[in-house]
Order: C-alpha cells, then sequence, then structure tokens
C-alpha cells in the first residue's frame, strides 16, 4: 500500500508507549488529525522487549515527577482504554547491599517524601516477609513503595493502538521515515518507505533510533542506544508480588501474573552501537546473581532469553524539548531504560505542546541545551 | 474447543478472535499478545498451526507470514546449570 499526499496536524514517528501515549491524549484533549509511524510491527521497539515495570522511587526530582505522575494515570488507564492491560501494585523492592549503598537509597527516599511519595526503608527480615525467597545475608536495609507496578507492554501498546484508531487516529506499522522535505526551519514533509506525508508538527519518539531521525533533521540529539539483555522463566505458582531490584548488582525480577520470572542484568562493559545479538555473558551473570539474591530460584528453567536498548543520555534524564534546528519538530527521547513506565504523563505533556498549552509540569528541567550547558547531575537509580 | 498452542492453552477461537480484536496483521504481534510461541515448546508445536489459521483469516499466503525470530536457549535450561551449581538438580 502506498500512502501519498495526505496531510495531518500531527505526525508521530514511532508508535512505541512514547509515541502511543502522544497519540492517545492528544485525541483526548480534543486534538484531530494524527498519524503514528512505526518501522517495523507493533512492539518491535524497546517497549515490546523491556521488562514492564512502573516505580515513583527515583533519584532526581525529574524523575520522581514523571513516575508519580505517570502512576496516577496507570491507575485509570485500565478503565479509560477498556481494556485488560495486566496493570498490578505490587511495589518495588529495592535492595542495599552495602553502607554506602543504604546512604543512597535512604537519602532517595527522603527525596521521594518530600514529593508525596510513601517509600519506606525496611530491615532485611521485613523485606523477606514480603519476597519469602530473599537471601538476607548481605543485605544491609531495602527500601519498599507498595504504589510501585507493572503492566504488560504488549497489552499495553495494543490498547493504545485500537483506543487511537477507535477515536479517528491512525497508526501505521511496516512504514519507515527515510527523510524529511524541510524548508526554512521547518519541515514540510515526511518521507517513508511508502510515500510522503504532510505534516504541521512532528513528533520524533522512536528511541534507540532518536539520534538518526536527529541527524535527518540536521540535529545532533545527545542520545546513544546500548542493548540490554532480558530472560523469561518457565512458569511457577506465585511466589513474591514486586518487582525486586538492585542497583550495585544492576539485577531486577519480577513475576508475571502468568507465574514466568522475568528479569534482566546490566552488563558493564557494554558498548554503544545497534548490538541485538543475545551473548552468552549474560546467562551466566544473571544467573550468579539471582541465584544469590534468591537462592531457590536456581531450579527454576530459563525459557528465552532477548534483547532490546536503553537509548541514554549523559545523565541518564529524558529529553522532552521542541528541537533546536526545526520549528516544528519536538523530541520525546532519552528515557534512558525507563520509558515505559513515564510514558502516559510524557505523552501527556507532548500532546499538550502540541496543542500550543502550556504543558502541566515545568519541562525546563527536560530540555535539550542543558547538556550543552553542562547543568548534569546523573540519575543514580538506573537499573538493569 | 481446538486447542492450538498447548503451553498456554490458546484455542484456535481465541486467536481468531485476538486478530480480528486488534487488526493484527503479523504473527511477530499475535505471539506478543497471546503468548503463543513463547512457552516451553519455543513454537515447534503451535507456529505451523498458527500461519495456517491466519493465512486463512487474513487472506494471505502461507509464505507472506512471518515466522518469529527464535530465542536462546533452544531447549530451556535450570539457572543453576549456568554456574555449573549442581544443587539446580537436587
Amino acid at each position: 500500500m502506498l500512502i501519498s499526499n495526505e496531510k495531518y496536524d500531527v505526525i508521530i514517528i514511532g508508535a512505541g508507549s512514547i509515541g502511543l501515549m502522544t497519540a492517545y491524549h492528544f485525541l483526548k484533549m480534543g486534538g484531530k488529525s494524527v498519524i503514528v509511524l512505526e518501522k517495523g510491527y507493533l512492539g518491535c521497539g524497546s517497549t515490546g522487549r523491556c521488562g514492564g515495570g512502573i516505580r515513583e522511587q527515583w533519584g532526581s526530582p525529574e524523575n520522581i515527577i514523571l513516575a508519580k505522575k505517570s502512576i496516577d494515570i496507570w491507575e485509570k488507564l485500565p478503565k479509560e482504554l477498556e481494556d485488560d492491560l495486566e496493570f498490578h501494585q505490587g511495589g518495588y523492592l529495592i535492595l542495599a547491599f552495602s553502607e554506602e549503598e543504604a546512604e543512597t537509597l535512604k537519602q532517595n527516599v527522603h527525596l521521594q517524601h518530600k514529593f508525596g511519595i510513601n517509600s519506606k526503608i525496611l530491615t532485611p527480615e521485613e523485606a523477606k516477609e514480603i519476597v519469602p525467597i530473599l537471601n538476607t545475608s548481605g543485605i544491609v536495609l531495602a527500601t519498599y513503595n507498595k504504589r510501585d507496578a507493572k503492566a504488560s507492554p504488549f497489552r499495553t501498546l495494543f490498547a493504545l493502538k485500537k483506543k487511537i484508531e477507535e477515536m479517528g487516529g491512525k497508526v501505521l506499522t511496516h512504514t519507515e521515515v527515510i527523510g524529511f522535505k524541510v524548508k526554512g526551519k521547518e519541515v514540510k514533509e515526511v518521507i517513508t518507505t511508502r510515500g510522503s506525508l504532510k505534516a504541521n508538527l512532528v513528533v520524533n519518539a522512536t528511541g534507540a533510533w532518536s539520534k538518526i531521525i536527529g541527524k535527518m533533521l540536521g540535529e545532533n540529539l545527545p542520545v546513544e542506544p546500548y542493548r540490554h539483555e532480558i530472560m523469561v522463566t518457565e512458569r511457577l505458582s506465585h511466589l513474591f508480588d514486586p518487582m525486586v531490584i538492585s542497583f550495585s548488582k544492576g539485577i531486577y525480577f519480577q513475576q508475571m501474573p502468568r507465574g514466568e520470572i522475568i528479569g534482566g542484568i546490566g552488563n558493564p562493559e557494554e558498548k554503544p552501537g545497534f548490538f541485538i545479538q543475545p551473548t552468552s555473558w549474560f546467562p551466566y551473570h544473571f544467573a550468579k546473581t539471582l541465584i544469590e539474591i534468591a537462592p531457590a530460584l536456581r531450579h527454576v528453567r530459563m525459557l528465552r532469553h532477548w534483547t532490546g536498548y536503553y537509548e541514554v543520555t549523559p545523565d541518564a534524564k529524558p529529553i522532552i524539548d521542541y528541537s533546536e534546528v526545526i520549528n516544528n519538530v519536538i523530541h520525546a527521547t532519552g528515557f534512558s531504560g525507563h520509558g515505559f513506565m513515564v510514558s502516559p504523563m510524557v505523552g501527556k505533556i507532548v500532546a499538550e505542546m502540541l496543542l500550543g498549552k502550556s504543558p502541566s509540569i515545568d519541562i525546563e528541567p527536560y530540555s535539550i541545551r542543558r547538556f550543552r550547558e553542562g547543568r548534569i547531575v546523573r540519575e543514580t537509580g538506573v537499573v538493569g | 474447543m481446538k486447542i492450538v498452542c498447548r503451553c498456554y492453552d490458546i484455542t484456535e477461537e481465541e486467536i481468531i478472535e485476538t486478530i480480528k480484536k486488534y487488526n493484527i496483521t503479523s504473527l511477530e504481534e499475535l505471539k506478543r499478545i497471546l503468548n503463543v510461541g513463547m512457552g516451553e515448546c519455543q513454537g515447534r508445536t503451535c507456529i505451523p498451526i498458527i500461519i495456517s489459521i491466519m493465512s486463512r483469516i487474513l487472506g494471505k499466503s502461507p509464505d507472506d507470514i512471518e515466522v518469529p525470530k527464535p530465542r536462546p536457549p533452544a531447549f530451556t535450561v535450570r539457572l543453576g546449570d549456568f554456574i555449573g551449581d549442581e544443587d539446580a538438580h537436587k
């Protein structure tokens, strides 16, 4: 199917959680004509490969605000989209393995309380009551927030697409953007593998690929793709409710509604680039660390192991800003591995920007120019 | 009731209903929403049957339905076996 000469108010590039949430909020707020372009099938990018965790337990105001307001939206979303997103608030348990790490987590909790988040500091024994398979040796303390959650990335994408189509928007898969027709400082046309589309406004929501879109526009976005690996086990009866994570060990794992355990571990040696192949480093290091934390899981079988990308900025915080080169382009990228969880609020903010409304939170902290001006403080709460 | 996916007990009716509900055009998408092909059999049992169902519903030739990418490990492996933990089999 070829497309050509169609005109839209808004063209969103990338049908991941950020792109679809933006289209959904745009239509919900009264926007009329929007199309979302996806180069592959729905879920082929980073959303469809992620662990599905949602938390407000962050270490910087920028991420805490986005996450908290996103959970407010997540809580209502299954009803709004009239679909089962497998959204469940089973909490996040964050483990500290040294005095220094315990101090950082305590500071994070202190910061979170300032923003009205009810995170708690637990003793190792209290943590074990919540996750009975936990090996408490070596754990100094844990932090826990019951409002943290999980949802199915796939179900969320498909439910959003269905709702967007019901509201009059379009989602076009297997349509890759290969260039732009720019006049002066404005994009006039978006050129795809299936023809060109005219647009008033364009959103770059392409995550790991956003630097490539930036380049087509003559803009150098400080976003690099890093491969991250993840695995899923066979199904087990219900063992524990929260997502369990450790920043120092780089591991996260949770049990899904059907009983599988899903989890990943970050490889500190990973270099930026598009390396999609799974490695042999991962199964060994993941199994070793997981069995230290939850020894009983040594008996459980790994079923599948795959990779996805974190699109990482120099401070591991997002970019939500107008392009510095082209007047009618907005970038929503750089979520550094945590885009799915904050996508509801990001979608809302970008929709407000598209409709010429003032964003409901101050977007200055998410600006592109902060990198050039050297105003960056790295987020401490990144995992995986 | 015809069971197609024996790992997740997914029936032919559920597959057809899901394809129609979400306008699904590829097996990669169907797999992500129903978990078909992602169970212990890794799709060895269900994928050929699903291709035949999709080809019928979508009016496409079976050759035009992309086969989902296989994921390692090819067969299930106990986590303890990756680190030579002999207790894994106790």
